[in-house]
């Protein structure tokens, strides 16, 4: 442990990486006491009014402050992040725990349907599933997860096959134990490296759908402080406004650049040679 | 293969059944009659039990026919072979862009090993992955057409040129190109630990053929393959990099028919992006054998 703490210490993107996320999730929980003003206050005589000491990236359309509004669009953003990640780890996970170790027809069946899914670009199919279950915070947290889930089944399969025929796993199958217990005392242990790293990695991407679904209007809706949705909102206003598409968009980039860093990081430290 | 390709006509079938709102509805006038309705379910097909209706939906793919669009009527693939050429060009365009730019950025990086030009590099390419493309268009349409004024915000000129397609394809290419450099960057460093590279260089080999000629060579395969790989994703990229720059391409089809609730355009273009994506696999595939002779697909000996 010390040793992996070492050698992430040398890492120094992933350092940054760490301080940042830690700086994002500190706002994310604490956004009603660090946001100024009411995300949702509406003041029409102060619509896109210039930046200024009372509204340090300026107002919105409808007289929003920004600021305010970027700082809770730090929740929804690590919200659905962690919500569809979890839900992908968990369901891929398993599934690549089975397919890895009973193989046979188990996987075929398993890896053959999660191809399915895979052949798809995954913002495309994220954008299919909300149009078929209606855009909300729920929904969107829901899609992203179904449309990472072949990754993290190809991966965690992958190491349980590297792990499968060691001593260690034909000993405890020789002393009698059953499956069930051999998947998850044993192997588990012994894959959950590169799930946690892959994890990481994909939060930055989640992170992306979710903004590129919001942009489009399939994702968060109005009047939902959504980074994604703010840049679509702006992008109206271009010509004579830019902050209000340039603060999101910033936002957007320092937590992904984060997530990413963070996950190249724990990649090295924990296996150099583990390269995606 | 073939498996796959039955499981993504069949979710996207689903998908198409499961959205709420009836198709029939959609195509008749506010006010109808009950025969009116019948004839037009009759029409669809709709009046058949699911299972038909998925078989006469799989007979109409593999024969080239996606349905009908619910706004124009006019047949979803028509629509998308109208659109098709210019997704294609964009796409191509951006891969020329990852190719010609990331590759030799990644050499250099690994040739420098942690020197400040690897270094700066890296970061780079960080930053680019982690920059959305959406964006990142918003800001040089800021940049370069409203405050510069060099090059056109949108579309794709007509007749269509190469001062349109500059900014669209770098965006679409910015986050592959960053990926590709990093992955060219980590095969070099690989290959130049290898045992013949460093018999190569005691030989006393000029550092430019061990460069060009051992290294790089072998370094390209992962590289190449990837490559092929991203082309596919490229597409989904696209549909957004479509509507920031008006491009009329599939991604504004898909788009402009979300907006619309037009399904059925928007599966057809869902469905050809994912059976694209199979077929280029398959693609990088059997090119592994072309680039390796090692590896064969052939069971038989020979």
């Amino acid at each position: 442990m010390i040793e992996l703490y070492r050698r992430f210490r040398k890492h120094r993107m992933a350092l940054v990486g760490v301080i940042v996320l830690a700086v994002l999730v500190f706002v994310g929980i604490f956004a009603p006491f660090l946001a100024p003003k009411d995300p949702y206050q509406m003041e029409f005589g102060s619509s896109l009014a210039p930046l200024s000491l009372a509204h340090p990236m300026g107002t919105d359309h409808l007289g929003r402050d920004l600021f305010s509004r970027v700082i809770y669009g730090t929740r929804v953003s690590l919200l659905v992040g962690l919500g569809s990640v979890l839900i992908a780890a968990l369901v891929g996970g398993l599934a690549g725990l089975f397919a890895g170790y009973f193989g046979r027809f188990v996987d075929i069946i398993i890896m053959r349907i999660l191809d399915v899914v895979w052949a798809f670009p995954p913002a495309l199919l994220a954008l299919a599933l909300v149009a078929v279950w209606g855009p909300s915070l729920t929904t969107v947290i829901f899609s992203i997860g179904v449309v990472s889930v072949p990754q993290y089944a190809r991966i965690v399969r992958a190491s349980v096959l590297s792990v499968k025929e060691k001593e260690y796993i034909l000993a405890a199958k020789a002393s009698g134990i059953g499956p069930t217990s051999i998947i998850f005392t044993h192997v588990l242990p012994n894959v959950l490296a590169p799930l946690i790293v892959v994890a990481t990695l994909g939060i930055a991407t989640s992170i992306m759908i979710e903004a590129i679904l919001s942009f489009l209007g399939l994702g968060m809706q109005p009047p939902a402080s959504s980074w994604g949705l703010m840049i679509s909102e702006g992008q109206k206003y271009l010509r004579t406004y830019p902050y209000y598409s340039l603060f999101p968009g910033l936002m957007i980039m320092i937590t992904v650049f984060a997530f990413n860093a963070f996950g190249d990081g724990l990649r090295d430290a924990w296996d150099p040679k583990l390269k995606t | 293969m073939i498996p796959v390709l039955f499981g993504v006509l069949l979710l996207v079938f689903s998908i198409t059944n499961i959205i709420p709102g009836d198709p029939v509805l959609l195509m008749l006038d506010v006010k109808y009659t009950e025969k009116e309705y019948k004839e037009m379910q009759e029409y669809l097909g709709l009046d058949k039990p699911l299972y038909v209706q998925f078989y006469n939906h799989v007979k109409g793919v593999l024969q080239g026919n996606l349905g009908k669009s619910i706004r124009t009527r006019e047949p979803v693939t028509k629509k998308i072979l109208e659109r098709f050429p210019a997704t294609f060009v964009l796409a191509v365009a951006a891969m020329v862009i990852v190719a010609v730019v990331s590759i030799p950025i990644g050499v250099i990086a690994a040739l420098k090993q942690n020197s400040k030009i690897d270094y700066l590099c890296m970061v780079g390419a960080e930053i680019g992955i982690s920059m959305p493309i959406f964006w990142l268009g918003i800001m040089v349409i800021l940049l370069f057409s409203l405050y510069l004024g060099w090059l056109p915000a949108g579309g794709r000129g007509e007749p269509p040129d190469l001062i349109h397609l500059i900014m669209p394809a770098f965006c679409l290419a910015t986050p592959y190109m960053a990926m590709t450099a990093r992955l060219t960057r980590s095969c070099m460093l690989e290959v130049l630990r290898e045992n013949y590279i460093v018999a190569a260089r005691s030989r006393g080999f000029p550092e430019w053929q061990i460069v060009l000629r051992h290294a790089l060579r072998n370094a390209m395969i992962p590289v190449v393959t990837n490559l092929g790989l991203q082309l596919s994703r490229l597409l989904g990229g696209a549909l957004v990099i479509e509507v920031v720059f008006r491009w009329p391409g599939m991604g504004a089809l898909a788009y402009d028919a979300i907006m619309e609730r037009d399904y059925p355009v928007v599966m057809g273009v869902v469905l050809i992006v994912a059976v694209i994506f199979i077929i280029v696999n398959l693609l990088v595939d059997l090119s592994y054998t072309f680039f390796d002779p090692r590896i064969r697909y052939d069971t038989r000996k020979g």
